[in-house]
């Protein structure tokens, strides 16, 4: 028997989709044995965006949280593994590299792996540096195996999932159900707010059903009825960073068996992005206006298909940025109402995911505690503006000068935080990292050679060593990545694998993020 | 050919010094280093000096095992601080208190009980403040109930940096000179942009250098950031006395009018410290006030310095790096002034220069990163000692005004990059300090008082057992001082 009058008894999720069901699904779980009522509001006649389809390894600690079983989940939702992103031609044309979930090398004596790499490299090695990292010869064989718990070679990866996302919102949506979710379906015609708070206290539905509720959870998409329409937020664009405005979507048939990575190709104006699927590839095409019709990247994205298309073209605008509050009020925006940033990274449903687990850290009483309030805007505004800047260095660290848009980009001014690490970097080979945040050294250092940012320098520590005296440790290294990789099932059977219930090394696969210990 | 700078001189003769040297020397070993101590100002005035595990990696590599810092070194094992202040009586340890409870962090029991109207004390349901109060004293144990206790090393200042010294010029090999100098800088000549190419010293011997590490405050930066608004206390009485009593395990805090004492001990002796602002305590009140507190003043030595809270803007600048307090102070409260070196020393390793004009602008941005980290880390530091020394101010930094706020209201303990604290660390000080949360994790608001009682008794029956079963600090200490 609660003694708090004051508790939270009725959150209102106002969207469905993946925003709204993760939602649903973690409050359901978290609040199992309370008697809070979750409601979530949605339209049939409300599309989805559903194109974040890419994931990012902390997915893996969410459906660990739920309950939900690799396999079912693998079935249910059509996935393959991830293990990484190719970017294709993004330092210049032709070029191509892996961003992979994992390390590369490990260092010696204190000093990063990429120092001596860098050093070999200026004496003459061929080799790229993803020739020294595990998930990257994985890729590239089309294999896969979960990552060991021990300290060893095969556990410096980790991976994510390439998803149908409206079969994993129905996933959920089944999950919650049978949770006690209520479902409401119809549109919000009317939001009701207390005269004296601004607190949002119920709102009203084409079907003349009115939902109230303690806590509402803004799931409406980019227009953000709750939070932007209603509350009048606020929203900080950024646009003139991350200069895409729109989007086209294909699927289409797989005409190859599925690799373990995703696929973003720079494009004339933007880039393309291919995610296999189990039973078809997702398409799409994230351009700028400024520079392309949507004729022609309609064409462009086309003319990349590796297969028959299986729908009509999607087209999305959206405005890069983010809500000046996530959380304003009794309402908290998940998904693309607290903000957009092109999937580039992956990041959707991760931040989808964030906002979640911090709401949950910071669940409010009634009144909605400004500390609460404060704390959470505080870390989420941190975390996305931390992407955003590395979504950013994608774009300007590049040679390439064959459109406008590449040189716009190219020489755009950059944010002082970025402008500062990239500097240092050129400097001096060093990677600014943070303790704590999405995008650990491996990723900087993965788009920084990847795409021909080279330091004037190395650590002069590893200038003692010739060639031959590193090409020695870089071999042995390689050997025993190619080593591990031969004894590894290709991709497709690792998927199939999972129907043999005897078959449970998933349930021993290492939760390290991106492989770093 | 390496490019490497090898050629680095240390300015000083103190724990710091020696100690950057130490880690020099471990970390560039192979780098054909050629390593300069100028051995000036080496103390002669006792202190006690504070280690935490951290230390423990860069002693293992330079052959210092923590036998041999109780045995050589006087040192004993040290749980936290009792601190008693005008309204609150509480011991911090650096070790967590109580466990998660379906997944909710213990101290939100504790502080539920509190706001339904129970009786709470967070100190019985710690192994280590238990344990400290009965002196008894036991390492961390994988797998029991001992396995996450942390502790420091309480260590005679003298005797370590003999040790320190011993085992820096014992660590000489083919690859590594050392030339250990006992002199004073006389003057500096720089070369192109500021940068220091060579030391004079008073002996009239020339030190050629890539590198400075100044311990001696001779080379500081005059761009200095005063905390003074925030921790006033600029004056310091130090004095040691002898003592046949018992080792503590903890040591003690107590805060007066405009001053505070604190006391550490060794096997033998107590070291306090009076630590008082000038505008309203002379020292002759200093004095007084020491005789009042310590009942029997009688010191084998005593001493009068003066301090100034803050921190240099430039702690790396050109080729100089400023280590030891003329670069940051703080008090002498949690963090020991080896610690700010321990990190200090990692920061520069981590970011190595490389030596000649021609890396001035590489150097340049390393260095700006290098003052970056720190200042981010300093700002925590100065936010623990703001907490503890200046809590009769409303003036707070914005950031520990956040971190109480959000506590307050919710129990939560803010994340910020670069901490000093672990939360647990901080939530035994906000709560020690009487900042109780007014409200605390929904999933336990349910429970009970009766529940929420029943729950805590059984923990401190259990911490209780846990520790009757500890050996007494002296115990252990003289068995490690017996074996061979």
């Amino acid at each position: 028997m609660s003694e708090n009058i004051n508790a939270v008894r009725h959150v209102s999720i106002v969207g469905g989709g993946t925003a709204g069901w993760m939602t649903a699904a973690a409050l359901a779980k978290i609040l199992e044995d309370s008697d809070c009522v979750i409601t979530l509001i949605e339209s049939e006649q409300i599309g989805t965006v559903g194109v974040g389809e890419a994931t990012l390894p902390h997915l893996r600690f969410f459906n660990q949280r739920l309950g939900i079983d690799e396999p079912e989940f693998m079935q249910r939702v059509n996935a393959t593994y991830k293990l990484g992103i190719e970017f294709v031609n993004w330092g210049q044309q032709g070029d191509s590299y892996i961003h992979p979930f994992g390390d590369f090398g490990s260092p010696i004596n204190g000093i990063p792996f990429h120092h001596y790499w860098l050093h070999a490299h200026n004496q003459g090695l061929k080799n790229p540096i993803g020739d020294y990292s595990l998930p990257i010869a994985v890729c590239e064989k089309n294999k896969f195996a979960f990552p060991a718990q021990d300290n060893s070679l095969a556990s410096t990866y980790s991976f994510a999932y390439h998803i149908d996302a409206s079969l994993y919102a129905k996933f959920l949506r089944e999950y919650c159900e049978a949770r006690g979710v209520i479902r409401q379906e119809g549109k919000v015609v009317k939001v009701n707010q207390d005269t004296e708070t601004g607190f949002v206290t119920s709102v009203e539905m084409d079907s003349d059903v009115t939902v109230e509720g303690d806590l509402f959870i803004d799931c409406s998409g980019f227009r953000g009825l709750l939070i932007e329409q209603t509350l009048n937020t606020g929203y900080e664009h950024w646009r003139h960073w991350l200069p895409c405005d729109r989007a086209v979507a294909i699927p289409c048939q797989s005409a190859e068996e599925p690799v373990p990575y995703t696929r973003a190709t720079a494009d004339k104006a933007g880039w393309r992005w291919r995610i296999p699927l189990q039973h078809r590839v997702g398409n799409g095409h994230v351009y700028c206006s400024d520079f392309i019709s949507d004729d022609e990247a309609e064409h462009s994205l086309r003319q990349g298909l590796g297969g028959k298309p299986e729908a009509e073209p999607n087209f999305l605008r959206f405005n890069t940025g983010r809500r000046k509050q996530m959380w304003n009020k009794n309402v908290v925006a998940i998904g693309l109402s607290g903000g957009f940033l092109e999937p580039l990274e992956s990041t959707g449903i991760h931040l989808i995911q964030l906002g979640i687990m911090k709401l949950i850290e910071f669940f409010p009483n009634k009144e909605m505690d400004k500390a609460y309030v404060s704390e959470f805007n505080r870390v989420m505004q941190m975390e996305i503006e931390r992407i955003k800047d590395f979504l950013i260095l994608h774009y300007n660290a590049t040679e390439r000068d064959d459109s406008e848009f590449w040189n716009y980009v190219r020489t755009m001014s950059l944010p002082d935080e970025l402008q500062r690490k990239i500097d240092l970097f050129r400097q001096t080979g060093h990677v600014v990292k943070y303790q704590e945040g999405l995008f650990l050294e491996p990723s900087w250092v993965a788009v920084y050679f990847g795409q021909r940012a080279r330091p004037i320098s190395v650590d002069p520590r590893v200038e003692r060593f010739d060639l031959p005296q590193i090409k020695m440790q870089l071999d042995k290294l390689k050997s025993q990545i190619d080593a591990a990789v031969l004894s590894m099932p290709d991709h497709l059977q690792a998927i199939k694998n999972l129907d043999d219930p005897t078959n449970d090394g998933w349930k021993h696969a290492s939760m390290n993020l991106y492989g770093s210990h | 050919m390496s490019n490497a700078m090898n050629k680095i001189t240390i300015i000083g003769g103190d724990e710091h010094a020696w100690s950057a040297a130490a880690r020099c020397l471990v970390s560039l070993r192979g780098q054909n280093l050629e390593l300069t101590m100028i051995d000036c100002d080496a103390p002669t005035t006792p202190a006690v000096l504070a280690l935490d595990l951290s230390a423990h990696q860069f002693h293992q590599a330079i052959g210092i095992q923590e036998t041999s810092l109780i045995k050589n070194v006087g040192g004993s094992y040290c749980y936290g601080t009792q601190y008693k202040t005008a309204d609150s009586v509480f011991v911090f340890t650096q070790s967590p208190v109580g466990e998660l409870i379906n997944r909710v962090h213990f101290h939100h029991y504790i502080a539920r009980l509190k706001n339904v109207g129970g009786s709470v004390d967070f100190s019985a349901h710690s192994i280590a403040v238990q344990a400290g109060q009965q002196n008894k004293f036991s390492h961390p144990q994988a797998n029991t109930a001992l396995d996450k206790l942390d502790y420091t090393i309480n260590l005679d200042r003298l005797r370590y940096i003999h040790l320190l010294r011993s085992a820096v010029l014992g660590l000489e090999a083919a690859t590594t000179k050392i030339k250990h100098l006992k002199s004073s800088v006389k003057s500096v000549e720089y070369g192109k942009e500021g940068i220091v190419t060579s030391l004079i010293l008073n002996s009239g011997e020339c030190i050629e250098t890539d590198f400075v590490i100044d311990c001696s405050g001779r080379l500081v930066d005059d761009q200095f950031e005063s905390w003074r608004e925030f921790l006033p206390l600029d004056k310091s009485l130090s004095w040691v006395q002898e003592s046949t009593e018992i080792t503590p395990v903890l040591n003690q805090y107590n805060e007066f009018d405009h001053a505070s004492l604190t006391q550490t001990s060794l096997p033998g002796g107590r070291f306090y410290r009076l630590s008082y602002d000038s505008e309203y305590v002379s020292d002759q009140q200093a004095l007084g006030l020491a005789e009042q507190k310590v009942g029997k003043f009688a010191p084998q030595f005593s001493e009068q310095t003066n301090h100034r809270a803050g921190v240099a803007k430039r702690i790396w600048h050109h080729n100089v790096l400023n280590i030891g307090p003329a670069s940051v102070y703080a008090g002498h409260h949690l963090f020991s002034g080896l610690y700010h070196t321990q990190t200090a020393m990692d920061r520069w390793l981590s970011l190595f220069p490389r030596p000649g004009v021609n890396a001035i602008e590489a150097n340049k941005a390393l260095a700006a990163e290098y003052n970056r980290q720190f200042h981010v880390e300093m700002a925590h530091v100065r936010d623990v000692h703001v907490l503890i020394g200046c809590r009769q101010r409303n003036n707070y930094p914005s950031t520990l005004t956040h971190r109480l706020n959000l506590f307050v209201g919710t129990g939560r303990c803010a994340f910020y990059e670069s901490d000093v604290l672990e939360p647990h660390q901080w939530v035994n000080l906000m709560l020690g300090f009487g900042h109780w949360p007014n409200k605390t994790d929904p999933l336990i608001n349910h429970l009970t008082r009766t529940q929420l009682e029943n729950l805590l008794e059984r923990h401190h029956a259990e911490t209780e057992q846990v520790v009757a079963k500890m050996p007494q600090h002296d115990q252990l200490l003289q068995a490690i001082r017996n074996a061979s």
